[in-house]
Parts: C-alpha cells; structure tokens; sequence
C-alpha cells in the first residue's frame, strides 16, 4: 500500500511541477521537493510520505523513492532523460532528469477520483507552487536550510525523525506565523506554507552573504 | 413636613452652544430667559424637541442616574445613584458634540445657581451660586446642587426632577402610580434625614430579604440531602467491601497501564533504531550499486547508445544489481546472465555476438576484482537488509500489539473506575464529613436567623419611620385636596377629588405587609353624577383625563409644598398628545393659570409643542386674552421656535414656509 502511495505521492508531485514551469525535475531536486513536502504534510492534516531521513551528503535524498521514481519511469507515467553517472569527492552519482510521462494523465485522472487523490492533489500543488515562487538560485538550497534539515546538533548521517509532530520543526516554525502578525491578520494554511518558503529563502540568502 | 425646605429648580436661562444639533439664527446656538408663565418649545418631529428638554434634565443631574430604576415602580429598585456614561447628545451629531455645552442658571428659591456642562461628557465646568464660583471635584459639584435643592440625597433629587418636575414622552403617572407617588410623599414629606434613613433601610431589607430566600432555598435542599444520607449510614458494611476491592482492581490496571506503557515505549525505540539502521542500509547499498554501475562503465549505454533513456536504465539496473524496473523484482535470476552477455559484448535481446564497438572495452582485471568484491559486499548488505526489514516488520507488529493491549487494559481502567467513583457515590460520607456538613448548616441555620431578625428589626424601624412620615403626609392633605380640586375643576367638567386611603404593600417578597399612605383619584360620571366613584387606576378615565388628572396632581403637591416666595417648574413634553381639541383650549388655561399663579418668585412652564394645527401653542401661550400689543411684544420671548434655532431637516427644508405660515397664524391676533 505504501508503495502506491508513494507512487502517487510523486506523480501528483511532478504533474505540479510540470503546471509550475519547473519541468523536467532534476533528481536532486525532485528528491528534495519530496522532503520539503514530507515536512509540511500536517499543515494540510495529510500524512507524510515518511518521517524519517537520513541527512546525507547529497541532500535529502531517498533509496526506496529512487527506485519508484524508476519504476514510473519504465512504466510511462514519468519520463526519463539525461541519465548520467559522474564520479567525484563524493563518490558515484548518478544523475537523471524526471518530467511527464504519456501514461501521466490517465493516472492522475484515477487518482484525482478518490477523495484522498484529490486532498494530497491539492496540498503538492500548493508546495510546488511556493517551491517554484522562490529565486532560482535558492531552489535547490531551501531543503538544505529546513528547519528539521538543519536541526542543531545534526551532522551527516544524523538520523532525523518527525513522525512526532512535537518533533516537526518545520511545521512549528510555519506555525509561529500567526502570533507575529497583527490580531486581525489570521493567515491561511497556504498562507503559512509560503510564509515557511519565504523564510527558508532568506535563511539562504543570508547563509550566502 | 419636611424640617428643612426644599426648593425647586425653576429655569431662569438657558444657553447651549457649540451643539450641531442647535447651530441658532447666527450660529451662536439658543439663548433665552425664560419669564414668568408658560415657555413654549416649538417645532416638528425631528427637530430637538426632546433633546432640548433633556439638556435641561441633565443639565441639573448630570451623568447620574440610579443602578437600578424603574420609574414606574420605584420602590422596587435601588437608591443607590451610579455614573452612566451615555452617548445621548454625542449621537446626535457628526462630531461627537465636541465643544457642544449647556449654561443653565436655576434659581432654587431666591438662590441662583449657574450650571456650566459639557455635553458630550456632561462634566461640570462651571458652577456659580449667587455669581460666587464653586471648586470641587465632579461629584462634589453635584453635590453643591443637590445641596441647593436642600433635598438629602442625589437620588432624591434624581426623582423629584425626573418624576416630578418633568413630565416627559414616556408620561409616567404619580397618581395613578402608588409606588412613585409614596416615593414622591417620603421625599416631599419626610424629614429628610428620616427620608434618607427610610429608603436605605428599604433597599437593606429587600437586600436582606432576597438573600434569605436564596439562602433557604439552598438549606432547605442540603438539610434534605443531609437527612437522608444520615438515614442511610446505617448498612453500609457490604458496599464498602465492594469499593475497597474494586478500588484493588483499579490500582492492578493502573500498574498494568504503566507496565504496557514502558514495553510501547521499550518497542517504539526499537522500531526507531530499526528505521534508522534500515535507511542507512539502504543509502550504503545504494551507493554500492551506484559504485558498481560506474566500475560496469554502464556497458549497455555506451554500446548501445541510441537506446531510449528508460531502455538503458532498465538495462542498467539489471547490469548493475539493482533489480528488474520491468516487473519490480529486487534480484532478479538472469542478473548474472545480463552481467556475462555484457561482458561478452553479446546483445540482450537477440544474443548476437561482437557487438562490441571500440567505444567498449573489456573491463580490466582490477575492475573485474574491485565488481566482485562490490558484488559480495552488496549480497551482504542485501542480506542484512532483509533481516532487518523482517525486524522492523516484527517491531510495527509488537507495536501495534502494544498499542491494542493498552487500548483493551485502558478500557478496564475506566471503567473500574467509573465503578469506584459509582460505589463511592452510594456510599454515606464519613462520620467527620457529616459532622463538618451539620456544622456548616448550622451556621447557615444561624445566619438565616439572624437575618430574619435584623430584617424584623429594621421592618420596625422602617414601620416607626412609615408611622411618622404618614402623619406628615395627613397634615398636609387637607391642602393636597383642596388646590387639587382647584386645579381639576378647571380641566374637567366632572368633580373630582382626591380620596386619602391606605395602600398594602409587602416590603420585599416576603416581607411585613405594611399600610402606605395614598391619594386616589373620585370622579363623578354620567352614571355617578353627585356621588364620585373611585378610579384608582389610568384606565378608568380618558385618556386626556388622565394626564390632566396627573398634572392637576403635580400642581397641587407642588402648592402643598413650596414656599410661599418661591416659585416652580413644570416641564412637560407634548401636552396635545392625548388631547381632542375641545380640551386643548382648558389645558392651556390651566398650565397659564397655575405657572402665572403667586406673587413671589416666578412659575415656569416649559411645554414643547408640534405644529400639528392642534391650536395648542395658541392655547398655551393665552394669545387668544392678550392684546395686539402684548402678543407683538411679550409672546416672542416665550417662544423657542426650533424652525430657526435648529439645523432644519429634510421636512424644514421642503415645507419652512408652511410651518412657519402655521406658527404665524398660531400668534395672529
């Protein structure tokens, strides 16, 4: 069941990116995409793909989500370009771009039928569309600078766990929103959602100075 | 009678400036001295009529007014005076009457008392009595007029402006009202002191008689409660064994909770740690076969490399150990063979041989050793991968069995203890619990006869106080009656007189019923035409007869009252309301004869009137028994025409000509 989930966690995701104009998605973006959107899942009372990562020398990055990503790929609903291995300091990557897939609309069309579809449609439209908001400089950054990414005392390897809520420093950052702006002001979800984007860029920005 | 002497407020002139409302002929807003005799208040609906008469009202009390007050029943409230903020004259206006005030100088006798208020917060700016300027605190302030009034109390004052003195749109009766007219009497008649004392005992004992009544009701019912659970301690031996053994259960589910609960947690860490192993095994195999494919020199891109992308990476995988993206395998049997026939530079497909190209070589020797050792490292992992996912399947699994235990071992806990507190509910209190409730209604007991007895005392104070105003009151009857039927026999055709008798009324709910001195109303009728016929209530006479009934009242308790040398005020608002024409004529002769009436300080009436062709205007102001002369010179000055004075509405502005046409012939000669 996971694994359809999983699946369809990452069409809807590339379907969103395709309508936002970040089409294809590199694997290293798309990987992080996943994370940011992990992470912001219970702003929209939806479940996280998963809760736990690993931090990685590569960014957040997800073995099982690798090979799904493949699978769709063979099975035509994403499409697959520029596969390419390199080899540096870091060791073997390999990397590929993902974009739409011909089989990607019957798909989705199915999976837009059932009320779950439709919610989890919705909420990664939302995450791309402020991912996709940001300056291109910091798109592949902002992961890197997430508040459960860049947790205090966290190094490479770290294992990060957010299935607690109480954990999900993301979340409770997003959160925070609403008691800084004025009382009159009460903002959305999809308000809190760009807000966290917003400030993950300025975290960037100011990293780089 | 009162020792003291109380003197009326009596308008002598009023100033408002400032006020949108009343902008005047040039701006400066209304000035005018009112003479001897009756004022009219001219206008239309809308114009200020009753604003205007409430600036007056307020100008003497300012923001105060009772906490609680029904003017049609006054007993029943408070004497307490509060300060209420109003917005009444801020409302009014498009600038929240800022600037707007009120000059009004009273004479309360021969005394001359110059009121300076705001009117959006009615503070006193200004107070003069006999030209001489008055400091002090708000409060104090208002005290100096009371004071002046040499009544005992603000709220004494309150009542004799607003329900004796005024007679406004809601026309609250005094003679067809019991209550307010014995409110009236205490004030009028009492000595003040006494007065004070008499309606500070009467909000004490209604206080007091209210809270005995709350506090009985909830004696009585835990009197009851306590009763019977007394009656019941008797067999108790069983129910108690009952409660100590479930209580044994609770506390063994307790413990059970809190021995699940480290096991859930025990096996939560577990399927952590798990997870965390899990996924650092995966990125290590991944970046094993990322190793592999490199080292592989991903054979199948570079000799066939016009192959679709998703081809190659199918190839790839299966070349590389990564499994079968076709069907999802994660080792699929032929891997082996891919390897080989890519070793040997045979095609996948078709098996034909020398495919190979010069941009693919064979692999070195190092290359191949460093693949093989790769290729165990990776079936090691593989391995140990498995055998913890099979772990973390265990761990979801005991997890969950955790989970279902607690919730099964929580649902027992409840309602064990759901059960105790049930048992514990039917069981009596302890003895030391039933002696410290007893003793807790005693003292209410206590506290309820104590009650009783100051409220009995201070009845019979109150009936000393009650016995000494009511003689009070007879001495003056005589005189009450007589101007009283001077005053009616003007209006009405009929005799009328007023009748002494006593009126019960409890004190409270349930307190001593006692007699109150009250004057009501015999009228002959056309039924009844020599003998009167008591009308004890409004709704026996007409209804111009009941408001000329109550003014003639007014009239004659003002003339049983005041001083020789002093004069009155009577505000009344819209006189004509409730009159046919026929007696619009007599109540004008009447208001004329009683405010022309005395040879010391001037009467003034001030009534407002409609211009609604009733003729009342012409009525009050006598225009009909005046000379050319008198109605050219003297009726302007009794005339506060709000067609010029006040910012004219929307009917003004479309029919001026008409009502003034109207106020002109009112006056013609």
């Amino acid at each position: 069941m996971l694994v359809f989930t999983t699946r369809v966690w990452l069409t809807f995701l590339a379907d969103a990116a395709y309508r936002a104009g970040l089409n294809p998605l590199s694997k290293r973006r798309l990987h992080r995409l996943v994370f940011l959107s992990n992470c912001l899942a219970p702003l929209f009372q939806a479940t996280p793909n998963t809760a736990q990562i690993v931090k990685y020398k590569h960014g957040p990055f997800y073995p099982l989500i690798q090979w799904e990503l493949d699978r769709l790929a063979t099975m035509g609903v994403l499409a697959i370009s520029n596969i390419e291995y390199t080899h540096d300091e870091l060791g073997w990557w390999v990397s590929a771009d993902y974009g739409v897939g011909r089989t990607m609309e019957p798909v989705l069309s199915h999976c837009r039928r059932t009320a779950y579809g439709q919610r989890l449609g919705e909420y990664l439209t939302e995450v791309v569309a402020g991912f996709a908001s940001l300056r291109g400089a910091a798109l592949d950054e902002v992961a890197l600078r997430d508040e459960n990414y860049d947790r205090s005392g966290t190094s490479d390897d770290s294992f990060i766990d957010f299935s607690n809520q109480e954990d999900n420093f993301s979340l409770k950052t997003a959160l925070t929103f609403r008691t800084v702006l004025p009382a009159q002001l009460v903002p959305t979800r999809k308000e809190e959602l760009f807000l966290y984007m917003r400030f993950l860029e300025a975290v960037v920005a100011k990293k780089a100075v | 009678m009162a020792d003291t002497t109380i003197r009326f407020p009596v308008l002598k002139r009023l100033n408002v400036s400032g006020y949108q409302l009343f902008p005047g002929t040039d701006g400066t807003g209304i000035d005018h001295a009112f003479e001897r005799g009756v004022t009219v208040v001219v206008g239309i609906n809308g114009l200020g009529k009753t604003t205007l008469l409430n600036i007056i009202l307020r100008s003497l009390l300012g923001f105060y007014t009772p906490s609680k007050f029904d003017p049609y029943d006054p007993v029943s409230g408070s004497h307490k005076m509060v300060e209420k903020e109003t917005d009444y004259f801020t409302s009014r206006t498009t600038n929240l009457a800022k600037d707007a005030r009120v000059d009004a100088e009273f004479a309360f006798g021969s005394d001359r008392l110059k009121i300076m208020r705001r009117l959006d917060t009615l503070d006193i700016q200004g107070l003069f009595l006999n030209g001489e300027p008055i400091e002090g605190e708000q409060h104090e302030l208002q005290h100096e007029i009371v004071k002046a009034s040499g009544l005992a109390t603000l709220y004494d004052f309150f009542y004799v402006v607003r329900s004796f003195t005024f007679f406004l749109e809601d026309k609250v009766s005094l003679i067809w009202n019991p209550s307010g007219q014995f409110e009236i009497f205490r004030i009028l008649f009492f000595d003040p002191t006494k007065a004070k004392e008499f309606a500070e005992l009467a909000d004490a004992i209604k206080r007091k008689d209210s809270k005995y009544r709350n506090l009985r009701v909830y004696y009585n019912k835990a009197m009851e409660e306590l009763n019977k659970t007394e009656a019941r301690t008797g067999n108790t031996s069983t129910a108690a064994e009952e409660l100590r053994l479930k209580r044994v259960d609770v506390n063994t589910l307790e413990e059970s909770d809190s021995a699940i609960r480290r096991r859930l947690e025990k096996a939560l860490l577990h399927r952590t740690s798990l997870l965390e192993q899990i996924q650092k095994m995966r990125l290590e195999l991944e970046e094993d076969r990322r190793q592999q494919e490199g080292l592989l020199d991903s054979f199948f891109s570079r000799a066939f490399p016009d192959l679709p992308d998703v081809v190659a990476n199918i190839l790839n995988h299966l070349d590389g150990d990564h499994g079968c993206l076709v069907c999802g395998t994660p080792n699929p049997k032929r891997r082996l063979k891919f390897r080989e026939l890519a070793n040997q530079g045979v095609c996948p497909f078709c098996e034909t041989k020398n495919v190979r190209t010069e941009k693919v070589g064979a692999l070195s020797a190092r290359a191949d050793e460093e693949i093989k050792q790769l290729d165990a490292r990776i079936e090691e992992k593989r391995k140990n991968l498995s055998i913890l996912e099979d772990g973390l399947k265990k761990a979801h699994e005991q997890v969950d069995a955790f989970h279902a235990e607690r919730a099964a071992n929580s649902s027992k806990l409840l309602a064990a203890q759901g059960e105790a507190e049930r048992l514990e509910a039917t069981l009596p209190p302890s003895q030391e619990e039933l002696d410290k409730k007893r003793k807790q209604l005693d003292n209410e007991g206590r506290e309820m006869k104590h009650l009783r007895l100051e409220i009995a005392k201070e009845t019979k104070r109150y009936s000393t106080l009650l016995a000494e105003g009511r003689k009070s009151i007879e001495k003056m009857a005589a005189k009450l009656t007589k101007r009283f039927e001077y005053y009616a026999g003007e209006f009405l055709a009929e005799k009328c007189k007023l009748a002494y008798r006593e009126e019960k009324r409890r004190l409270g709910e349930e307190g001593e019923l006692l007699n109150y001195p009250n004057f009501h109303v015999s009228m002959t009728s056309a039924v009844s035409p020599r003998m009167g016929t008591p009308r004890t209530e409004d709704t026996q006479v007409s209804e111009s007869q009941k408001e000329f009934v109550d003014l003639a009242f007014r009239m004659a308790l003002f003339d049983a009252v005041r001083q020789a040398e002093d004069g009155v005020m009577l505000v009344i608002e819209t006189p004509e309301a409730s009159l046919d024409s026929i007696f619009v004529r007599k109540a004008g002769d009447l208001l004329r004869k009683f405010a022309e009436d005395g040879a010391g300080e001037p009467n003034v009436i001030i009534a407002s009137c409609n211009l609604n062709g009733t003729g009342i205007v012409r009525s009050l102001l006598g225009v009909g028994s005046l000379n050319k002369r008198a109605v050219r010179e003297d009726v302007p000055k009794k005339i506060i025409n709000l067609l010029e004075l006040a910012a004219p509405n929307a009917a003004v502005r479309q029919d001026r000509k008409t009502y003034q046409a109207e106020l002109e012939a009112a006056l013609k000669k």
